[in-house]
Order: C-alpha cells, then structure tokens, then sequence
C-alpha cells in the first residue's frame, strides 16, 4: 500500500499558481492504482493550518514550534493508519511531494533567512536543497517513538519550477515496482 | 473578489469513502473503479477518508481535520461534495462523527449521497458530479 501527499489527490490544496492539474495528479495516482495498490491520503498540514489562501512559503519559515506541533498533532493519526497496515503486513510505502517545505521527501524548499514579514522576496530567492520538510520529519519522529521504521519513500517534484511529468512517471514506476 | 490562484485547480472536491478509492480492499462489493474514474474525469479533487478498519483510535483527530476542510474550502467559494458507500464495514462512523462536529460549529453538511452497489454503473453518479 501506498501513502500519497494530499496534493496528489487533491490539487486544489496547493498554494496559488502551483496547481498543475485541475483535480487528481492521474499520470502518478493511476500507476498506484493499475499496480493493484491501495492508496491512502495524508494530511495536507499547510492547508488545515493557513488555509488555502496562504502565501507561497519556504521551511525557514515553517521551521517553528508552533507548526511543528500542529504537524506533530496530524502525525498521531496518520501514524495509527500506518501501523495498522503495517501489523496486517502490508508493504508500506509513500509518495511525498519533492520542493514542498513540509511534504518534501528527498527535497525541500529553502530561503535565504531574510526571508519573512512583509512579503516581497523574489521568486528567484526560492532554492530546492536535499533534504525534508518539517511535516515529513515530524511524522518520521512519531513512527521513531512507536519502534516503527518510516515508510520507503520517494517524492514527486511539483514544486520545483523544472519539474517534467515524465521523468516522474518513470521513477515512480521503478518505484511502486 | 477573492485571490487569483491562477492555475489549473478546478475548485471542485469530493469528500470519498474508501471503497470508493480501494475496492481490492471489500471482497463482498463489487470491485468497481467507476466512481474514482468519473471523479478524475470530471476534474474533482479527491478527499478520501481513511478505511473504519484502520483508523482506530485516530478517528477524533481525523474527523477534525476532515470538517476543517470542509469548512475552509467552503468558505472560500470551493464546491465541495461528498460521496459515501452503502455496505462497507463500520458504516456510517465517518458521517455520524463528521455530522456532530459539524453541527458543533454551525457548519452546513456538504451536498452528498450515500452509493448502493447497484448505483455504481448507473447515471445517479454523473448526475451528481454536475
């Protein structure tokens, strides 16, 4: 079985100007399903914590203890789920979102620190680095607590303004194989 | 006037039983990829609740977060739709919860429809996603 970031599932959950497609991402939801998978959706934190309307962000600034709380908290019922699967022995897998400041799985989106307040960054400023977003990390940290290993994962990179569906489907392919 | 998102949402979701997404997982009910196809065709972004066998004690938490959806998306002018599934085990947990939440918060239940097997290939899904 498969866990999918939210946004694979839902586009309407992304940051202004970052939906790709309407609704479902088909091209990688329809591999999980033609490979027999069952698919569950995680939890979009940035959207049940600033809503839809938030502003495009980087993980400096999600980097706080107050967000890592409210991913901290969405972490205790996803990780019941991955248990359960877990305990009934399934593989389980998950599909983050590469670029994303909290759903990023082998990348994240940074900032320089000047980065906050008033908002009139450049678009320029925003750099993809190796490394995970806060509610990843956060939901690793809980799966830790309970003496269970983190799912294997990979991320799909929408958010990386160079991002080619085709390259995705092959990894993801590989991936799910 | 509300943002411009200026992308390709299609400001349309549907709140899924999981049947509904995992019909591999009900070996009584049929196994159907109807209503997830039409769904995607139609451009709905997809809410999918967790299946009641493996939510366990997650299920306040999760119920929150579902009804926070609703209510934020709904306020913003989204159209939001729910689709359930008759016949599933532990039926009728996610909409009891999800009904006290949101009569909790004076928040009006999404338009919705509760699937019989029969409905699954019929024009009752069509018609609801119009």
């Amino acid at each position: 079985m498969v866990f999918v970031a939210h946004c694979l599932l839902n586009q309407n959950a992304k940051v202004a100007e970052f939906a790709r497609y309407p609704g479902v991402v088909s091209p990688i939801i329809d591999i999980a399903r033609k490979k027999g998978y069952v698919i569950e959706q995680l939890p979009c934190p940035e959207l049940l914590a600033m809503g839809i309307t938030r502003w495009w962000t980087t993980k400096e600034i999600y980097d706080n203890p107050g967000y890592r709380r409210h991913c901290s908290g969405l972490s205790k019922f996803t990780a019941d789920v991955i248990e359960r699967y877990s305990k009934q022995g399934y593989d389980v897998r998950l599909i983050g979102l590469d670029g994303s400041p909290s759903c990023g799985v082998r990348f994240t989106g940074t900032s320089e620190p000047t980065w906050g307040g008033r908002p009139r960054a450049s678009v320029e400023e925003f750099k993809l680095v190796p490394g995970r977003g806060v509610w990843i990390e956060e939901l690793d940290k809980e799966l830790r607590e309970r003496g269970l290993r983190f799912p294997k994962a990979t991320g799909v990179p929408m958010d990386d303004p160079k991002f080619v569906m085709g390259k995705s489907i092959k990894e993801v392919e590989e991936f799910l194989e | 006037m509300g943002i411009n998102f200026g992308d390709a949402r299609s400001f349309k979701m549907a709140i899924v039983a999981d049947y509904l997404v995992n019909p591999q997982n009900y070996p009584r009910l049929p196994r159907s990829n109807t209503v997830y196809d039409q769904l995607r065709d139609a451009g709905y972004g997809i809410i999918k609740m967790p299946s009641p066998a493996v939510i366990g004690k997650g299920l306040e938490g999760c119920v929150v977060s579902m009804v926070d959806q609703i209510q934020e998306y709904s306020n913003r002018g989204f159209r939001v739709i729910m689709l359930g599934a008759d016949g599933i085990p532990g039926k009728g947990i996610w909409i009891t919860n999800m009904r006290r939440e949101m009569k909790k918060r004076g928040v009006a239940f999404p338009k919705s429809i509760i699937l019989k097997s029969s409905d699954l290939q019929s024009q009752i899904v069509p018609s609801f996603l119009k």
